[in-house]
């Protein structure tokens, strides 16, 4: 089987044109051969058939995959997973963003710092995911729609959120996260960076070094909830496919990503006043983010306290179908299902690189007022910002 | 949205492997899970080998992929059911922590 590289093979990818004016950037266009009809090979299939082959399908965000598409079903069947069982699942997704964080991290902020990402760091976090989700479902069947075995002791998983805090200690924060969290004005976060001893604070320290600070902001509203009503009448309209290729809500192109989750963080809010949803605060948010993430695992776990409210973004209106949306690594994520008869009749994935990668969306418009003479140096603030967006698929560039 | 892809290693070197897959021969990175034996599945996200997979979860990764792009070339003779299994289903119960 060829790969179609001008298209980018059944990966799909991005392509962005920058128009350089001599002063900075012109013009911004963004084409995506994302194969977004892809779910179609659902069609006829079983619930079951559906949640052994969807997350291997979409194995990079598996387990939000996986889970939206567990809850979606579970809805259109009219038998929602125990409410433990969910809270366990939407733990899981968390421990997955937590490790694709910390790959982003390792791996995008040291190469822009040209030092080599640290090993140990990248194989402790993908095995912190899988010994996370195994101790809370060691039968390795978290998506089985109604529910999976739970443990019955949540001691593994306890221990596995004793071994995220110290990676990041040791490997991200240098101090404990929740230290780091107290950190509420960016005086108190530029000292800490200073050391530029982790990745993370190089990166903070030479992004300010190289008065990036404040590179691209843009004025794009952040994705909320969206009702599950207004939502299923856009996936029910005519124009349902190109709601999912080109989204927007009420009009507008929204972003959705750690940023957008992050945004009422006092430091956020801080850092805002001065550089709005610029570089800084964007790499910050997902700094907030992660530091986050082992107290809200352990409150989930020992104090039953939800980490999202599922009951707020699933839901069926119409018997026979399911809506759910999740919050994944790189933002909102949503499947919405129609079962015919016990099997599939539609499915559809609407995907958070499809809002933040809008040809009206954040990127574009980050992209769209960047001063730089050279075209070396556009490219080089490009290739940040596009990364501080994370796309979930490969991109061109093209700058000229 | 966030296609893996199977890979074999083919040819281990220091960070990089010689890969083969649906698409024919590459380098991949594989820095995130360090040098493997030759004959390892894995599976590539963005050049970069993301974990380490099973020859099962390899093919089943595969054989989805077949049917997307069957599906994407309007091939209606493609054999979707082939690559769904039917799967037991033993007894669930929520436990209690």
């Amino acid at each position: 089987m060829s790969q179609e590289p001008s298209k980018g093979g059944i990966e799909g990818r991005l392509f962005i044109r920058v128009k350089h004016s001599g002063e900075g950037s012109a013009a911004v266009t963004i084409h995506s051969t994302r194969p977004l009809s892809t779910p179609r090979i659902f069609t006829g299939k079983t619930p079951r058939q559906v949640v052994s082959t969807l997350p291997l399908l979409y194995s990079v965000c598996g387990t939000a995959q996986g889970c939206a598409a567990a809850e979606a079903l579970e809805q259109a069947m009219g038998e929602p997973a125990h409410p433990e069982i969910v809270r366990a699942r939407r733990a899981v997704v968390w421990a997955e963003i937590a490790r694709e964080h910390l790959w982003r991290i390792e791996l995008d902020w040291s190469g822009y710092l040209g030092t080599a990402p640290r090993k140990t760091t990248l194989a402790a976090a993908a095995d912190f995911m899988r010994q996370f989700k195994k101790g809370l479902f060691p039968n390795d069947d978290i998506f089985e729609p109604g529910g999976g075995g739970l443990n019955e002791t949540p001691d593994e998983a306890l221990a596995q959120i004793d071994e995220l805090e110290n990676l990041l200690r040791r490997d991200i924060f240098l101090e404990s996260p929740e230290n780091w969290l107290a950190l509420g004005t960016e005086g108190q976060l530029d000292y800490w960076a200073s050391s530029g001893a982790s990745s993370a604070a190089g990166m903070l320290k030479r992004v300010a070094e190289d008065g990036l600070s404040g590179l691209g902001q843009a004025e794009v509203s952040s994705l909320p909830l969206l009702p599950i009503d207004e939502l299923e009448d856009r996936f029910r309209a005519t124009d349902a496919e190109a709601f999912i290729e080109q989204p927007t809500w009420q009009g507008n192109a929204m972003e959705t990503t750690a940023y957008t989750r992050q945004i009422e963080h006092p430091l956020l809010r801080n850092l805002g006043r001065r550089y709005g949803n610029g570089l800084k605060p964007r790499l910050t948010a997902r700094l907030i983010e992660i530091a986050k993430i082992p107290g809200r695992l352990r409150s989930a776990i020992q104090e039953g306290e939800s980490l999202e409210d599922p009951t707020a973004g699933c839901g069926s209106l119409v018997p026979g179908t399911g809506i759910s949306q999740l919050e994944a690594s790189r933002g909102r994520l949503i499947h919405r299902v129609e079962l015919d008869e016990g099997v599939v009749r539609r499915y559809r994935i609407l995907a958070p690189t499809e809002w933040n990668f809008h040809r009206r969306g954040i990127l574009v418009r980050a992209l769209s007022a960047i001063e730089s003479q050279s075209i070396e140096a556009l490219r080089r603030k490009t290739d940040l910002l596009i990364s501080a967006i994370d796309p979930c698929v490969g991109y061109s560039l093209e700058i000229g | 949205m966030c296609i893996g892809i199977p890979m074999q290693i083919v040819e281990q070197r220091e960070y990089s492997a010689l890969c083969r897959g649906r698409n024919g021969e590459e380098m991949i990175e594989t820095l995130m899970i360090g040098p493997q034996p030759v004959g390892t599945w894995v599976l590539k996200h963005l050049g970069m080998a993301r974990s380490v997979i099973s020859e099962e979860e390899a093919r089943r990764i595969d054989d989805a992929l077949d049917a997307v792009e069957a599906l994407a070339r309007g091939d209606a003779d493609v054999d979707i059911d082939g690559l769904f299994p039917d799967l037991t289903q033993p007894d669930r119960r929520p436990g209690g922590w």
